[in-house]
């Protein structure tokens, strides 16, 4: 099986900080960026980035088993094979699978399997295909996310400013 | 004795989780952080009023007043929460 | 009056603490189960005194109870600034 070619150093990190938008208390949309005028992307796809996509680091793992719906994975073995941190990983995939786009099983290990509601299936198709083709503007849209109020009241708990 | 130091604790705990959240909420303008803000707020006065009743003996009985912030704190958190949190 | 006080402030508090589970579900972030244990604990706790015939928070059970909730929240906070800039919370965007 060949891996696809993943920019891994994307993954080694915190996202770069020039890449975030300052956030604002304006609109929670996210902006669809796109520069090849002809063809703008699908509202499905910005949709679901917008909604379900936090990081770039998700979407990474999201179509790594898009691309093996097959395989059962442990969190573990994607970490080492994405070069990600192991308990990033675990979290990821735990997050992936509230949000509905994996199963688990637990026996004999905790195992994932890639598989989405049927009506996203087909979303995440045109996302790995615009990932493919446009990776840089797909990336910029995840990172212009602005956090979730929800993120931001936990983030206030951060004394320093630092993670900021 | 000891439950008055164990509500003026709750107090300040209270009353910092107030300010860490109004804090966020100056900087991000998100408006689930003033309502969670708020509340804190609301808990840290229920919470020395509690106080003031056990150490201080006071003519007044504070049992509504206090209750009253709590509730009107926990109402706007919970308010803050359905609509505001996404 | 004060009955319903007690009982809107427990059932509140109970309320609170689900929503706080939801968001732990969703972003796996730990201050978040944190804080639903301690306004769960808490919600349990007010609900008990307004059960009771003579709601009195100087009495042990209800003030340690409470003690016990804030010391979550106080060991929630020191938790997320443990590690802050560390592990995941730190990717999601800020």
């Amino acid at each position: 099986m060949v891996l696809s070619t993943i920019p891994l150093a994307r993954l080694n990190g915190p996202e770069d900080p020039r890449t975030r938008a300052p956030s604002t208390a304006a609109s929670s949309s996210i902006p669809v960026i796109s520069p090849l005028a002809s063809q703008p992307v699908s509202e499905e796809v910005a949709r679901l980035l917008s909604t379900s996509i936090d990081t770039v680091a998700e979407l990474e793992i999201l179509l790594f088993l898009h691309r093996r719906p097959d395989g059962e994975w442990d969190p573990n073995a994607a970490a080492d094979l994405l070069y990600l941190d192991r308990g990033l990983s675990q979290k990821i995939f735990r997050k992936l699978h509230t949000k509905g786009f994996l199963t688990f099983r637990d026996d004999p290990y905790l195992l994932y399997r890639y598989a989405p509601p049927k009506d996203v299936i087909a979303t995440i198709d045109k996302l790995a295909g615009l990932y493919t083709e446009r990776r840089l503007m797909v990336i910029a849209m995840v990172a212009a996310r602005r956090p979730s109020s929800v993120q931001l009241f936990s983030n206030a708990f951060k004394l320093r400013r630092g993670g900021r | 004795m000891f439950a008055g130091l164990v509500y003026a604790l709750c107090a300040v705990t209270a009353l910092s989780c107030a300010i860490l959240l109004l804090r966020g909420f100056s900087r991000s303008g998100a408006r689930l952080l003033l309502w969670g803000g708020l509340c804190f707020a609301a808990l840290t006065v229920n919470n020395v009023l509690v106080f003031v009743d056990l150490i201080l003996v006071l003519e007044v009985n504070l049992f509504t007043w206090r209750n009253a912030a709590a509730v009107a704190g926990m109402g706007v958190l919970v308010w803050g929460l359905i609509w505001d949190a996404h | 009056m004060n009955q319903f006080l007690l009982g809107a402030i427990a059932a509140l508090c109970l309320t609170a603490g689900v929503f706080f589970f939801r968001f732990w579900r969703e972003t796996q972030d730990r201050l978040f189960l944190f804080f639903s244990l301690a306004f769960l604990i808490e919600g349990v706790n007010r609900t008990v005194l307004a059960l009771s015939d003579n709601p009195r928070e100087g009495d042990p059970f209800f003030y340690l109870v409470r003690l016990g909730s804030f010391l979550i929240i106080l060991y929630a906070i020191w938790d997320k600034n443990r590690s802050a800039g560390t592990d995941a919370e730190s990717e999601a965007s800020p």
